[in-house]
């Protein structure tokens, strides 16, 4: 049993005239689920990956207020019938990734039909407003993930791997300056080089593991912080340019977005043959990288 | 046949310290109107030194499970951050990005593990656990590590400031206690122990009954809003049918089977949702005698409650080896829960532990 991408919803927040979380999420997930082939009683698990929030709300889950906006299963009165789990997962930009295999596992051991994804980072400006800008396009993105009985399709070894030593190139946190809260973002300025450094060695290692070479995947879907960024991993991995996906804009990195976006491309305009496979890699605060493969 | 999920190993640390309900309320600036020791119960709980946080905490916590484990932090596979604060630093200093999980991988080798934050109000710890049973069925992973590090008296010092009514949304605040909590899942292949059955769900239609966030006033924090009123209304209504369909026609509507731990709010919540219960199934599953009651020297320490109960009770001998326990799980969302579990020796080995740590603290002090 594969499990794979049955639906994807993009919002670009290009004129920032959405300024919430909550509505950037709802303008990617709502023709998510109404082009998928799953009605919102069919999803049993609603994960947000958003780090950057409507007022940092710790608590209920960020998920919880997106059940709720949805109407996902969302006003039970006893424990029967069709119900869904909503979490949160924090994990810097390794969030989607993490969840596409949350969901995985929860299909899989059979607790759910189907699982959505959704991401819409989003940074509050007036509290913002000391530290390096969050260079991060907010934008919002959602994804079903259901099973394929039939074929081997979907997503297959996922493998991640931290670097704890690197840690302090990448930090963000919310404190009191003065008289109000603020939020931090520090980046080295190097910080893309000491990504890289994780990516070679977490990529050597996955591929040790999985018994494969960069020559079995049709194509490379990496973070998408910048074009640069990916110049220098083609130039890293020793694979040429052509292969890998590379759908950034101007205005900052897609961050948790960037593997629905990247995705959703590929659909819509690389057409991929059946059998064809997808290494995906994907690096975040920790320092980490995940890999893991789609088969299409 | 699946294969049960067990918990390998438990540790748990709350910090020295101490502070009261009473120095809670007579430093608050507007009294509340209600007496929050006698609705609750609850007359003090552990509360952080100057410069201990969530973090430290957790990695008690976490030093902690592993000794009593028979395990290295590089044999497990996923590790799941479940606590709600982010307090991690002096002028009220939250993280967000590393993750917790991220954070400890520089204490602990879990440089090759799933790790990533869970957050989910006060049944964060559960719903983890909840969705460890899944990569473990599916075969991802073959042990997993729940952590939580909960620093909440925070919340409870900003309340003191800005309680402006004597039936004021911030009275909850005065309840939390902190603490560390973690624990190790993996599969037994003996059906006699483990959980049996677990269910997990959000009625997210209520999802602003309780709201965590930063303060806006000048002198900063973190504060908690919560309609207490409703939140238990709704809370405790579905958990009576949640735990009632569970167990009825099974060996769990006998309240002699088990040990019944719930969400450890305050000992008035825990009896009304123990006499909902038993009204639901129409017998007596939840007693004054099987239920755990651990809030009145704990104070409600959200993520971490079920399982601080669980081990404060393994250490003074309420809760001993093969015995049952049913978990019952209640946090803002609104998330329900319930678990059938088994306990296998866990007891006996956080004893031995107990007695070594003591004979330990006996030599240091000589």
């Amino acid at each position: 049993m594969g499990i794979t991408i049955n639906s994807i919803g993009l919002y670009e927040n290009k004129n920032k005239s959405v300024k919430t979380s909550l509505e950037l999420c709802r303008r990617a997930a709502e023709p998510c689920i109404k082009h998928s082939a799953y009605s919102k009683e069919d999803i049993g698990l609603v994960v947000s990956v958003a780090v950057y929030r409507d007022d940092y709300f710790c608590e209920p889950s960020f998920s919880s207020f997106v059940q709720n906006d949805l109407k996902i299963n969302h006003d039970k009165t006893d424990s029967l019938g069709p119900k869904t789990l909503s979490l949160d997962i924090l994990n810097g930009a390794m969030g989607f990734l993490n969840a596409c295999q949350m969901c995985s596992a929860m299909i899989t051991a059979g607790k759910i039909k189907a699982g959505l994804v959704v991401s819409s980072d989003l940074v509050n400006g007036s509290i913002s407003e000391k530290g390096d800008p969050p260079e991060f396009l907010p934008s919002g993105a959602a994804m079903l993930l259901s099973s394929e009985k039939n074929g081997g399709s979907g997503f297959k070894a996922f493998r991640f791997k931290t670097f704890p030593e690197m840690q302090d190139a990448c930090e963000s946190y919310l404190f009191h300056d003065k008289d109000h809260m603020t939020m931090i973002f520090k980046r080295d300025p190097a910080v893309e080089d000491i990504y890289l450094k994780a990516v070679s060695a977490g990529v050597s290692k996955f591929l040790e593991r999985e018994a494969v070479g960069l020559d079995d995947f049709d194509m490379i879907i990496p973070s998408q912080i910048s074009s640069g960024f990916i110049t220098k991993m083609a130039d890293i991995l020793g694979v040429k340019r052509e292969k890998m996906i590379d759908i950034t804009r101007e205005g900052g990195n897609l961050f948790n977005a960037s593997l629905p976006a990247a995705m959703d491309h590929i659909f819509k305009h690389n057409k991929p043959e059946p059998g064809q496979k997808a290494l995906i890699i994907n690096v975040a605060s920790g320092i980490q990288v995940g890999c893991a493969v789609y088969q299409f | 046949m699946a294969l049960n999920t067990v918990i390998e190993s438990l540790g748990v640390y709350t910090p020295e310290g101490r502070l009261s309900t009473k120095e809670l309320v007579d430093g608050c600036k507007v009294k509340p109107i209600i007496d929050i020791e006698d609705l609750t119960g609850i007359k003090t709980r552990p509360v952080v030194a100057d410069g201990e946080y969530a973090i430290d905490l957790a990695r008690e916590a976490v030093t902690r499970c592993f000794e009593i484990s028979k395990y290295q932090p590089e044999d497990i596979d996923l590790v799941i951050c479940t606590n709600i604060s982010r307090y991690n630093g002096p002028n009220w200093k939250a993280g967000f990005e590393p993750s917790t999980a991220a954070m400890l991988a520089r204490y602990f080798d879990f440089s090759n593990a799933i790790i990533f934050d869970e957050p989910n109000a006060c049944a964060g710890m559960f719903t983890a656990l909840y969705i460890v049973d899944a990569y473990l069925k599916a075969g991802f992973v073959k042990r997993a590590m729940v952590i939580s590090g909960e620093a909440l008296t925070c919340l409870a010092r900003t309340a003191q400031k800005e309680i402006s009514a004597p039936f004021d949304p911030q009275m909850a605040c005065l309840t939390v206690g902190d603490a560390g909590a973690a624990f190790i899942l993996e599969q037994t292949d003996n059906p006699a122990v483990g959980f049996h059955d677990m269910d997990a769900f959000t009625v997210a239609h209520h999802c602003d009954y309780c709201i965590g966030t930063f303060s806006k006033e000048p002198h900063g924090g973190f504060v908690m809003y919560t309609d207490s009123i409703k939140i238990h209304q709704v809370a405790i209504g579905m958990t009576a049918e949640h735990v009632g369909r569970m167990v009825k026609g099974t060996k769990w509507e006998n309240s002699e089977n088990h040990h019944y731990i719930m969400h450890q709010t305050g000992t008035r919540a825990i009896k009304t949702t123990r006499k909902s219960i038993n009204d639901w199934v129409g017998k007596e599953v939840c007693s004054e005698k099987n239920s755990i009651v651990n809030v009145i020297e704990r104070g409600n320490g959200a993520s971490t409650a079920h399982f601080v109960a669980l081990w404060d009770h393994i250490r003074n001998g309420a809760i001993k080896s093969n015995e049952n326990i049913l978990f019952a799980v209640q946090s803002s969302g609104i998330n329900l829960g319930v678990g059938l579990y088994s306990l296998d020796d866990l007891p006996e080995r956080v004893m031995s532990w107990s007695r070594m740590e003591q004979r330990e603290a006996i030599k240091e002090a000589m």
